[in-house]
């Protein structure tokens, strides 16, 4: 309970002070927010009627508790781009960013710790493994996304090429399979390569050999043994690859046409759109900050050695 | 007892060291200082000016003439690939040198100083090496605007704390060795102890670090110039090719997107086994 | 005669070792007979704990093994998969030497003790936990209840080799492999492990194979002895005999580097060091050390024989018997 407390306060002081620097760094000049808005010909008197409106002449500090306490009520302002909300630019395109992220986070569980699973128990699979995610994890995901298109949209038309589909779920995923691939290929490598290291090293202790010589088959010393203690690892990486995903979506969703937040925080920030890049980065820094957290807590629920205050 | 005490230990012989995999460490490190000297030398090998483009020959595929084609604008794939990896090569470059010397200078200080101060630090990099160094580029452009100078300032804040993690455990190990404890019996200031002795024995580590994240920064920046926010057209970049030869490639003509592509896999492929080789000679060092 | 519980005869274990085979153990025979305690005594490295691992067939994948191991009459090293899971369920059981390495760190003390209990599924979790209660009652675990619920790293190493003690009968075997069952424990906890372990064995009377560098405590618990040197038996006796008057030059030499307390004597170490058994030289293993060393020990190794009642690999047993001194001996060139 006091691990939980713990957990949550520092979260806490981490979204705030990363929502502070996110404004102080992003939130335009008062001026210049206020002049996109008013448009091209407007008159100095109209700038300053529309700063005025949207409070921006007060001083900093409480434009930064005014802008944090609209965005706890998912209240973010508006698009210096689109003038409308921005809250409404990005509740869409939330969704197809998560399902992106979600399809790829399960193809990661099944490539990346399923081949290190494979390698450790069959030790002839432990070569092309190694060769493999030796290799699929120098290979960038904007490249594994264009050679991804080249082979199985182009070549072989199994999966359609760009863009996302508003049609039903089945359809959706279909056309986010290809993207997922490409986003997850290089995370499952790295997994796949953590877990490894993490269950061979696990396989060779001595109380593996206990277990063994206790009659235990091989299946069970591996279940019992091996991947319980070799999971204590793996998911200490489990929150690096989640934010991993999280950057990387950007670039998919870039490289397929997709419109999710990643991609449209590429088009805000190339558009100078302050308002709604420092909406995506605020709500990035949360993402990542409880990811953070709950990999911390499933380390700690993991390791009774940590949970009793003993280090590892 | 363990079989490993009962053993003992020889130098490996030459053949046992070729066995290991050491050639592939020359031909890899071949490999790198040729792409490095393409980068350099550039302007003698390129076969055409990088940005000089004939827009009626654009998409062409291989040729005598263009050994591997022309892109949209016309312009000779092969040159722009040789001129690419100046922009490609000097961006990571910069982070990781500029990284390594923040992370070393911070890692070490804070050990040697300890504390509250250790503590700190400590807390902070954790807090920063969740936040994925693509996406601080990205905000880092949007502050400052497109180009090279604000992704290489992102990155290296990125980077710094997976550098400087590494380093602070073996320096916090090497700080409660007997031996800097006789250096400060000797009369050596912290300075001497630092810099002689601690920055040294750490070298290694950083070596093998740095090489690997030399290959992550890379493929960032490359992202980010695929993004259209860093290094910005008509150069050469290989991150920009990929994305500059995209539309190309959906219309069948594949050749610039992916002879990139090839370049980035190949060097980032190449560093990462270095690293790796770094870091396990090292293991066996110690 | 009845059937020894263990008889070994004639192992040859090679362990590979960077693509090389090493030999770790040569020829090495012993018997251990219904609930007889042989004690296995030899510096580290002399192969004790490969005999132990070669028993329980827990030797690395590559090593290659000639000889037999009978267990009750049945070949181990030619076990099938199920015979040798059922050998190691309800045949033998071993204690580590280090139980925090051997005892899984992140299960509780309760999953350690039932899980060998628990592997056939004819027994109930209740009643397995019933049994392991009574049987952490009989090493001297108060409080066995919240114990169960306690990890490894929250008790002390006595206390978990007491555990692994009682995991090893709970699975009520008929021969027990002991490998240095107290060297990583402090010494004021060694003595009270040992006595528990002895009290339960004889109350058993389970067959033991005891192994420790300690001739002495040896001595003490087994009612033979064997000495181990460079991967070789070099002599087995009974446990009194072979500690007043040891007829291999090496026991000799074993009983004398022993430092004792208030002894007017220095401990004398034997000159020399250790060899691996990789390293053995074609004739006597011990040769190179030995005061006593003749021409036909480095040409031909002597085989165990017996010698009055006992087994001794000595050429010169007879000869040299109640002579041998280290007293005189020369650092060997």
């Amino acid at each position: 309970m006091r691990q939980l407390a713990r957990t949550v306060v520092g979260a806490l002081i981490t979204i705030l002070t990363s929502s502070f620097i996110v404004f102080a760094a992003l939130s335009a000049s008062p001026g210049n927010a206020a002049t996109i808005l008013a448009g091209n010909r407007a008159t100095p008197k109209t700038i300053k009627e529309i700063a005025h409106r949207y409070g921006l002449d007060q001083p900093f500090l409480s434009r930064y508790v005014h802008w944090l306490g609209g965005a706890i009520h998912g209240n973010f302002g508006i698009s210096l781009q689109y003038r409308v909300s921005v809250a409404s630019l990005l509740k869409p395109r939330i969704g197809t960013t998560f399902m992106l992220i979600t399809l790829a986070g399960i193809i990661i569980l099944v490539l990346g710790i399923g081949s290190a699973i494979a390698a450790t128990r069959f030790p002839r699979l432990g070569m092309p493994v190694t060769i493999g995610s030796g290799l699929f994890i120098a290979v960038p995901t904007f490249v594994a996304a264009l050679i991804l298109v080249e082979l199985f949209a182009l070549q072989v038309s199994w999966f359609p090429v760009l863009g996302t589909s508003s049609g039903s779920i089945t359809d959706r995923l279909w056309h986010l399979t290809l993207p997922a691939f490409a986003l997850a290929l290089s995370w499952a490598a790295f997994v796949a390569q953590i877990s490894r290291a993490s269950l061979r090293g696990e396989a060779n202790r001595e109380h593996v050999q206990t277990a063994r010589g206790r009659g235990l088959t091989e299946s069970q010393v591996f279940r019992r043994h091996v991947l319980r203690n070799g999971a204590i690892p793996i998911v200490t990486v489990f929150g690096l690859t989640i934010a991993g995903l999280v950057a990387g979506s950007v670039v998919v969703e870039q490289a397929f046409g997709i419109d999710g937040i990643g991609s449209f925080l590429v088009q805000s920030v190339a558009a100078k759109d302050t308002n709604c890049v420092m909406a995506i980065a605020l709500i990035l820094v949360v993402c990542f900050v409880v990811v953070t957290a709950i990999a911390d807590m499933v380390y700690w629920l993991l390791d009774p050695r940590v949970r009793s205050g003993l280090g590892r | 007892m363990s079989v490993v005490e009962e053993l003992v230990l020889e130098p490996p012989t030459f053949v046992q060291r070729a066995r290991r995999g050491e050639p592939l460490v020359y031909v890899l490190s071949g490999i790198l200082v040729l792409i490095v000297l393409c980068a350099l030398f550039a302007p003698l090998l390129a076969p055409f000016p990088p940005n000089h483009g004939n827009i009626l020959a654009a998409n062409l595929g291989p040729s005598g003439a263009h050994w591997l084609g022309t892109d949209q604008l016309g312009r000779d794939i092969l040159s722009r690939l040789l001129y690419g990896a100046r922009l490609s090569l000097l961006g990571p470059t910069m982070i990781i040198v500029f990284a390594t010397t923040f992370a070393v200078a911070l890692a070490i200080s804070s050990v040697w100083i300890g504390g509250w101060f250790d503590q700190a630090v400590a807390r902070l990099l954790d807090t920063l090496f969740a936040f994925p160094g693509l996406l601080l580029a990205i905000l880092a452009v949007a502050m400052i605007g497109p180009g090279l100078l604000a992704p290489v300032i992102a990155l290296t804040l990125a980077y710094t704390p997976y550098i400087a993690r590494v380093v602070r455990t073996v320096a916090l190990r090497e700080r409660h060795l007997a031996y800097v404890e006789s250096c400060q019996v000797v009369g050596l200031s912290g300075w001497q102890i630092c810099f002689r002795h601690l920055i040294p024995n750490v070298s290694p580590i950083v070596l093998a670090q740095a090489t690997i994240a030399f290959g992550s920064a890379l493929v960032d920046l490359a992202a980010i110039s695929y993004l259209g926010l860093g290094v910005q057209p008509p150069q050469a970049e290989w991150g920009l090719m990929v994305s500059d030869g995209q539309s190309a490639l959906l219309n069948g003509s594949p050749w610039e997107s992916l002879s990139a592509c090839v370049m980035i896999i190949v060097v980032v492929l190449s560093v990462n086994i270095l690293g790796e080789r770094i870091a396990l000679r090292n293991e066996r060092a110690a | 005669m009845t059937t020894p519980v263990l008889a070994i005869e004639h192992l040859h274990v090679e362990l590979p070792v960077r693509a090389e085979m090493r030999t770790v153990l040569h020829d090495v025979s012993l018997t251990i007979g219904p609930s007889e305690a042989l004690g296995l005594v030899g510096e580290s490295g002399s192969g004790k704990s490969m005999t132990a691992r070669s028993i329980m067939r827990l030797l690395s994948p590559g090593a290659s093994t000639t000889g037999t191991i009978l267990f009750e009459g049945v070949d181990v090293l030619t076990m099938h998969h199920d015979a040798l899971l059922a050998f190691r369920r309800k045949g033998v059981a071993m204690i580590y030497q280090d139980p925090r390495a051997h005892i899984n760190p992140v299960r509780t003390i309760g999953d350690f003790l039932t899980e060998g209990i628990l592997l056939d599924g004819s027994v109930s979790t209740a009643e397995a936990q019933a049994k392991v209660i009574s049987l952490l009652d009989e090493v001297g675990i108060p409080d066995a209840k919240r114990r169960l619920r306690q990890y490894p790293h929250q008790l002390s190493g006595g206390l978990l080799q007491r555990v692994m003690i009682a995991a090893a009968l709970s699975e009520e075997p008929r021969l027990l492999l002991a490998d240095e069952p107290t060297t990583a424990l402090d010494v004021t906890t060694q003595e009270e492990v040992m006595a528990i372990l002895d009290q339960l064995r004889v109350e058993r009377s389970l067959a033991m194979l005891f192994i420790t560098h300690d001739l002495d405590l040896a001595a003490a618990v087994s009612d033979r002895v064997a000495a181990m040197y460079a991967g070789v038996i070099i002599e087995v006796g009974d446990a009194a005999s072979l500690h007043t008057d040891s007829l291999h030059p090496y026991t000799v030499g074993l009983l004398d580097s022993r430092p004792e307390f208030g002894a007017r004597v220095r401990a004398r170490p034997i000159p020399g060091r250790p060899i691996l058994a990789s390293e053995a030289p074609p004739g006597c293993v011990f040769a190179e050390r030995c005061p006593y060393v003749t021409e036909r020990c480095r040409s031909e190794r002597p085989i165990l024989r017996e010698v009055d009642g006992r087994l001794v690999a000595c050429h010169r047993a007879e000869e040299l018997r109640g002579t041998i001194s280290f007293a005189g001996a020369q650092e060997p060139r």
